[in-house]
């Protein structure tokens, strides 16, 4: 039985089709076209939104089975201070896939990757003090933790859309979530102003650039090292036996299969430094945490080649340094990675 | 894959191209056939065995029953494929409530049994297309429709990828009928299914998702602390947002197919602008809508057999009505308002012709305001997470004050300027269709109209949700 069906021909609005569409089509260009413009001429580029889908691309983009891939993981600075391209050339491997999220713990991460059966690769940690060897409750949960259930659940379907989209933010700056016509973004111009060109852009590998040069350094700099001592709150030692208990057992299950973990302390500088050093003994956390898991060990202050590098405000490497300390770290990883005589025989 | 994504366009193009190209008819079906298999695979591929199973199985019935004059053998056959979809639908989507309701039950006597969740997997549009092989089944059976000989135009009614996930529910007569001709869109016919699903898109992505969204879910995300005014909002900003979502939807699954040449059903029909609950479901998802009403309410006598039976019936279809939106109780109760709903304005109808009310003129607007209301009063239901949750809302609605503890005003003050819009626009439009406005719309204005949207629709904030009812 037929219900009252509609849209057919004699009820669609007549007119030229062709012509209104073509001219829809070129008004809807010029503005935003004009948009795209002032965006540019306000100095605004094209930026790459760092999700949970770009982490789950990189993350389908780690090789089973390969002992020479290598990812990072970690927080933010590793994820501004190591460029994959420079450390693949200072390694002579594949460019490393970047699992480094800015502002959280990658503990979820390494669970992920240490139970993964088919991974034996090269699992680069990022160990910020702050992050790492604090009350366990940093180590879990987080953006990190939902950026691998996400992973889990990820489809061809969601990767392809990703991708596309990708394309786009690659080329328009009209794609900045801050320039959106949103109610919260007007709210925000109203209260704030435009918002201004941002100093970290993240690249298609999910690495990021800081241009410390485009900010107040100064304030940078005390905001940073404000942030630091609020955050830096160490774990007790019962609290950090379990830690330690934990990521043995997850650095064991990975060298079982063939793999390795090397830890790294990326280089920090000034306040950011002495907070750092006076809250998180070497010999209490670092040491411990190399002795106890049988990792490899890189603390930036052991080389002198890392050492040089300072960061702007404390914590991060500006993008003019992160790539000659790559180069750097590379040369610093190769020995330490290059397999065993015995192993080659 | 959803409207609202670059893939869909990318999807969309590649069809569109297919379908335009010198081709035998038949070779274009099964192209379309075939995309909506790919459409309906790239959410859960082995869904699409089911699909493909309910169309074999549903084609194979209906031509038995066709060949058969022997009464018995076709109300069994009826019985048992009406049956076998039922069963499969009840399996997916009531299996886990189902298995629910017996554990509290029998807790409630005392026995405690706890079995094994059942994690069942929900495929994604079983609803729709349950209903619409249903339909089919019942025409051939009341020999309304004979039996369709083509496989490919059955299997293409049932998984046409603009209908297929959350409707319109398409009617075999409405559908069949057009796979028998070679089918490309007239230009009046592409431009405006252009229109529809750019209109759609915005709908959805603009003003349900980046609008009306976010202030729904502080409010019900939190219904302990809703003041009045929090919950008064919230509940109206909810109703332009399942509106203006599932609209946007319809808007979509129809402007998609228009562009390939052919005709869906309208779902929506201003539907705000409501005088009264039976005007209310003759314009808000008139697909189901007009279902139920045909194979159900009717079946069950309709209002042929009494004043107290028709009550029952109206009762009992708005109860299904409900349940076939969700398994839970808060969808048989949001069903069981609106029946309550249709058997009171039975009521108030024959008061007001016995007080000659009905011919008073100015109580048009008043009593769409009240049926408005009265339907935002059971979204509480709808939406909410829990009868508890609902309880919360519904109690703040009824205490009046004039503080906001979830929003701020000018969250508040968005979500009355869409409402507002929306029912002004509804009310203006309510004895027009959208057809016959735009057609007294001069082209010029309608390419700037357009050109707004799609500049609308690019800078969007982009926060990519689910349609509401692909949960159903």
């Amino acid at each position: 039985m037929p219900s009252s069906t509609s849209n057919s021909d004699a009820r669609l609005p007549a007119g030229p089709w062709a012509r209104t569409w073509l001219v829809a089509l070129l008004l809807a260009g010029a503005t935003l076209g004009g948009y795209e413009g002032a965006l540019r001429w306000r100095g605004l580029r094209p930026h790459i939104t760092d999700d949970a889908g770009l982490w789950s691309l990189a993350r389908s983009r780690v090789r089973p089975h390969d002992p020479d891939q290598v990812v990072i993981i970690g927080a933010s600075r590793a994820q501004l201070g190591l460029q994959p391209a420079a450390l693949a050339a200072a390694l002579g491997t594949r460019p490393p896939v970047q699992l480094a999220v800015s502002g959280s713990s990658c503990m979820p991460v390494l669970r992920d990757l240490s139970a993964s059966r088919d991974f034996r690769g090269i699992v680069l940690v990022d160990v910020t003090p702050y992050v790492f060897f604090n009350t366990p409750q940093h180590l879990d949960g987080g953006v990190q933790a939902e950026f691998v259930r996400q992973y889990a659940a990820h489809s061809v379907l969601a990767a392809v859309e990703r991708r596309l989209r990708l394309a786009l933010e690659r080329r328009f700056a009209v794609q900045l979530p801050e320039v959106r016509l949103s109610w919260r973004n007007l709210y925000r111009w109203y209260q704030r102003g435009f918002p201004a060109p941002r100093y970290v852009e993240t690249r298609p590998d999910r690495s990021e650039n800081a241009d410390y040069a485009r900010i107040d350094l100064a304030r940078a700099a005390a905001d940073r090292a404000r942030d630091t001592a609020a955050s830096a709150r160490p774990a007790a030692p019962a609290e950090w036996q379990a830690a330690l208990a934990e990521l043995r057992a997850l650095v064991g299950r990975i060298q079982a299969r063939g793999g390795r973990v090397v830890f790294l302390r990326m280089p920090v500088s000034g306040a950011v430094r002495a907070i750092e050093d006076e809250r998180y003994p070497r010999d209490v956390f670092w040491d411990a945490l190399i002795r106890e898991t049988g990792a490899l060990g890189v603390n930036f202050t052991d080389f002198p080649t890392l050492a040089q590098f300072t960061c702007p405000e404390g914590s991060h490497l500006d993008y003019r340094d992160a790539e000659p300390f790559s180069q750097a770290l590379g040369a610093v990883l190769q020995p330490l990675l290059r397999p065993p005589a015995y192993a080659a025989r | 894959m959803v409207f609202n994504s670059l893939t869909f366009a990318v999807f969309f193009a590649a069809v569109l191209a297919v379908h335009a190209l010198p081709l035998p008819w038949s070779w274009r079906k099964l192209n379309l056939l075939l995309a909506s298999y790919l459409f309906y695979a790239a959410w859960n591929p082995p869904f699409v065995l089911l699909l493909i199973l309910a169309a074999v199985v549903d084609y194979y019935l209906a031509h038995w029953m066709g060949r058969t004059d022997r009464p018995g053998v076709r109300r069994g056959l009826l019985v048992f494929s009406i049956s076998l979809n039922l069963g499969l639908l009840s399996y997916f989507k009531y299996g886990q409530f189902l298995l629910d309701n017996c554990v509290a039950a029998l807790a409630a006597v005392g026995v405690h049994y706890q079995p094994p969740r059942a994690d069942i997997l929900l495929p994604l549009g079983i609803s729709f297309y349950t209903f619409e092989t249903i339909s089919y089944l019942i025409d051939v059976y009341r020999r309304r429709l004979a039996p369709w000989r083509s496989f490919i135009d059955y299997a293409l009614f049932l998984t046409f990828f603009p209908h297929l996930v959350a409707g319109p529910i398409v009617r075999a007569g409405d559908f069949l009928p057009q796979c028998a001709v070679p089918r490309r869109a007239t230009p009046a016919q592409f431009g405006w299914g252009l229109c529809l699903l750019t209109v759609g898109l915005c709908e959805k992505v603009v003003v349900a998702d980046g609008l009306l969204a976010p202030i729904v879910d502080i409010v019900y995300g939190a219904t302990d602390r809703a003041t009045f005014a929090d919950a008064w909002i919230g509940t109206l900003a909810f109703s332009g947002q399942i509106f203006f979502d599932f609209s946007g939807y319809s808007l979509c699954g129809i402007g998609a197919a228009l562009c390939l040449g052919f005709v869906l059903n309208d779902n929506f029909r201003f539907p705000y602008a409501a005088v009264g609950f039976s005007d209310f479901w003759q314009r808000w998802h008139i697909s189901l809508s007009s279902w139920l009403r045909d194979y159900l309410y009717i079946p069950l006598g309709g209002n042929r057999r009494g004043p107290r039976r028709t009550l029952i019936n109206l009762l009992l279809t708005m109860l299904l009505g409900g349940l076939w939106h969700g398994a839970a109780w808060r969808f048989v109760a949001w069903g069981a308002l609106h029946g309550l709903y249709l058997v009171g304005q039975r009521g108030v109808e024959s008061l007001a012709r016995r007080w000659r009310l009905t011919q008073v003129p100015g109580l048009a607007a008043p009593a769409a305001l009240v049926t408005y209301l009265l339907v935002c009063v059971a979204w509480v239901f709808f939406r909410a997470e829990s009868f508890n949750a609902a309880g919360d809302l519904l109690r703040a609605m009824a205490r009046p004050t004039a503080t906001f503890d979830l929003l701020v005003r000018s969250q508040a003050a968005l979500a009355l300027a869409v409402v507002a819009f929306m029912l002004i626009g509804q009310w203006h439009l309510r004895r027009r269709s959208l057809e016959a406005w735009v057609a007294a719309v001069p082209w010029w204005a309608r390419s700037a109209a357009l050109a707004l949207l799609i500049v609308a629709l690019v800078l969007a904030p982009g926060d990519t949700r689910a349609f509401i009812y692909f949960q159903f």
